[in-house]
């Protein structure tokens, strides 16, 4: 499966530091061209391996407003920049492994339903400065994790591991709740549309 | 200005799996499974409610040939599992092939085989 998309970031709509956190609060909106692709393991000869799957996704930021050097500090003689951004590419690759589809289409072998529901997966992470003069460095973040999807939501908890110096020196946690509105209001966002005068 | 040092790094689990789907939960024999006499239907629960009118469970025999099954129905206690009567196999590995429309519209494929040994 293949698709691709576009990614808007809008300026100045994320957290504002306050609170220690500075995470996609840039000067500088930006567009990126995203391509996306996904295959299943299920055609392979190996039973148990046909429960894998990979997922991944190639994107190239273009920032509206571009880095510039404007100057130099005449005190500690460091550049000085304007508050634009730079070009870059980002990418990532998953691996998953589908439980439910072990059970279902491999070989029941008889584990609870909880279990069923459980996806072990590893997300792969990286970004790199497409464009010069910039401020960022080529990072790779490795992610393990696990994600229980139930009927009407999904809970994904991952570590999020530095994969090199310039991404950081510390391992990180990161959870994420999704709802799936149509299974939680059946009679109304989940109902076709075909029947909503009935 | 880039600060953080995450940002940019894509998340790809933004999209995760939709599971307002129905989903083979158990079946009957099961899933990967080897079975000694020939079994009088298939039998497939799913997690969650679908329409018999629009779904369809096939057998196939090793050699790829239809078995011969009346049409599906759901159990007098719910809709979440759909039976197919069976003639009487002889020893061989079966393909189960099923096709459902859950009862919100969506739909799911799968499927899997199972063994009569005698």
């Amino acid at each position: 499966m293949m698709s691709v998309g576009v990614v808007r970031n809008f300026a100045r709509t994320g957290a504002t530091g306050e609170n220690g956190a500075t995470l996609d609060n840039d000067d500088s909106s930006s567009t990126a061209p995203t391509f996306y692709f996904g295959k299943g393991f299920g055609d392979l000869p190996i039973g148990w391996a046909r429960a894998f799957a990979i997922t991944g996704e190639l994107s190239y930021q273009i920032a509206d407003k571009k880095l510039k050097v404007t100057g130099v500090d005449p005190d500690s003689g460091a550049l000085l920049f304007n508050n634009g951004t730079w070009n870059q590419w980002s990418g990532g690759l998953s691996l998953q492994y589908s439980i439910r589809y072990l059970q279902s289409q491999v070989k029941d072998f008889g584990l609870p339903e909880w279990v069923n529901r459980l996806t072990p997966l590893v997300e792969v992470a990286w970004s790199s400065p497409a464009s010069k003069p910039n401020q960022g460095s080529t990072q790779y973040l490795i992610a393990p994790g696990i994600a229980y999807t139930a009927d009407s939501y999904a809970v994904t908890v991952e570590a999020l591991i530095p994969g090199n110096k310039q991404t950081g020196s510390h391992v990180g946690v990161i959870a994420q709740f999704h709802l799936y509105f149509d299974d939680l209001f059946p009679n109304s966002l989940g109902k076709p549309i075909v029947n909503w005068w009935n | 200005m880039r600060c953080g040092a995450l940002i940019g790094l894509p998340m790809l689990l933004q999209a995760s799996p939709a599971f307002a789907h129905a989903f083979l939960e158990r079946a009957s024999p099961p899933v990967g499974s080897e079975v000694t006499v020939s079994p009088p239907e298939i039998s497939i629960t799913f997690t969650e409610g679908v329409e018999p009118l629009f779904s369809t469970i096939t057998v196939h025999g090793a050699n790829g040939a239809a078995i011969a099954t009346d049409t599906p129905h759901v159990a007098p206690d719910g809709n979440r599992r759909l039976s197919v009567k069976l003639p009487k196999l002889p020893p061989g590995t079966y393909t189960v092939n099923w096709h459902v429309t859950s009862v919100d519209t969506h739909k799911t494929e799968g499927n899997y085989t199972f063994t009569v040994t005698h």
